[in-house]
């Protein structure tokens, strides 16, 4: 499968052009439109058979429960992003799109990794265009892993998210949806003292508990993937032979490691959960 | 394996129908006559999603089936999980 049919780089980069403006899409444009979507979209669903099989047999192997779907961004959202950021829709790496989450909450830091590993195993190097890790380098406190690849000659993007990250996600989109979805490009927060809307408080308020909230889940997450260092770490270790003081020490030196790991992430949990649930309890009925 | 059809408003964060499809141009086709409809307003998302079933739609895209307050709730879940 070759790029939309009869539409070149440069006449889809016209296209967003011309489409980019408020108001009516002119009949010809949408028809052309149609024409890059399904293109698009048969790209999309070529690369969700492909990465399907990979997760399942992942999520099979490490116990995990982990769900695909994919999505085509639509019309509006499009044209607001080449307005905003005078982006070429050539160019544009997340017009169709797969997400995988880890919904049970029990795919850890290193599952990501590895499962982000063998996506790029089965689709292929050459067709790798970007490894995006926000998990290191947030934006507007977003984190997951973004895997832009390249099917029928135009990108496809794929968000690997683990719960923690996609429960933060979505809320903040929900916000999105109130104040502009310029905030999830980190751009400043408009009407920062009007009411949130979607939860307690201010805008401003809302920002920085999410902002937290994206702290919080980050730093409970690297404790997480700590307390498997330390399994892993004790349970190599009795390869080579050891004297009975040295099985103590090793012993101690275990136990004071993992309880100082796990009062950690009890301690990061804790917070956590009080200040979700505090701003749980002061939601009105209707919960916005 | 299903298409799905999502109209969205932004402005009351309410999901206003999910429509189902075995086709995709049937979706695609769907999703863009329901843009024309609304007449290309930023407030109406119309999103073409792909799934084994809805309920993977749910999980995976909660923002548009969950109310705010329901998206805390479940951030609370998953990290008591």
């Amino acid at each position: 499968m070759a790029r939309p049919e009869g539409i070149s780089k440069s006449q889809m980069q016209r296209l967003g052009k011309r489409i980019a403006p408020e108001g009516t899409v002119a009949p010809a444009d949408l028809a052309l439109l149609r024409i890059v979507f399904d293109h698009y979209q048969s790209a999309m669903q070529e690369m969700h058979g492909k990465v399907e099989p990979v997760v399942d047999q992942f999520g099979r192997s490490q116990n995990l429960n982990l769900v695909v779907t994919s999505r085509l961004k639509n019309t509006e959202t499009i044209r607001e992003k080449i307005r905003r950021m005078s982006t070429n829709f050539a160019r544009m790496e997340d017009v169709a799109g797969l997400r995988i989450v880890g919904t049970d909450g029990l795919m850890t830091l290193y599952d990501q990794d590895e499962l982000c590993q063998r996506i790029v195993r089965a689709v292929g190097q050459d067709a790798l265009i970007n490894y995006v890790d926000r998990r290191t380098d947030p934006r507007a406190g977003y984190r997951a892993v973004h895997l832009i690849v390249e099917c029928a000659d135009v990108p496809v993007e794929i968000q690997v998210r683990t719960a923690l990250q996609d429960a933060w996600a979505q809320l903040y989109e929900k916000c999105g949806d109130s104040w502009g979805r310029e905030i999830r490009y980190g751009e400043a927060l408009r009407h920062a003292d009007e009411p949130a809307g979607v939860m307690p408080g201010t805008r401003q308020q809302a920002i920085d508990f999410m902002l937290r909230l994206s702290k919080q889940t980050e730093q409970l997450e690297l404790v997480a993937c700590r307390l498997q260092d330390l399994e892993l770490h004790f349970s190599n270790a009795t390869d080579q032979p050891l004297s009975d003081n040295d099985i103590l020490d090793r012993d101690e030196e275990r136990r004071q490691s993992v309880a100082e790991a796990k009062s950690m992430y009890r301690e990061l949990h804790d917070q956590m959960m009080q200040d979700l649930l505090s701003r749980l309890g002061s939601f009105d009925e209707e919960g916005a | 394996m299903k298409f799905f059809v999502l109209t969205y408003r932004r402005a009351t964060k309410k999901l206003v129908s999910v429509e189902e499809f075995d086709d995709g141009g049937e979706a695609l086709d769907r999703r863009m006559a329901i843009e024309r409809d609304t007449s290309h307003t930023d407030d109406t998302e119309v999103v073409v999603l792909l799934a084994r079933d809805e309920n993977h739609l749910r999980q995976t895209h909660s923002r548009y089936f969950r109310t705010a307050r329901q998206l805390f709730q479940a951030a609370s879940e998953v990290a008591l999980a």
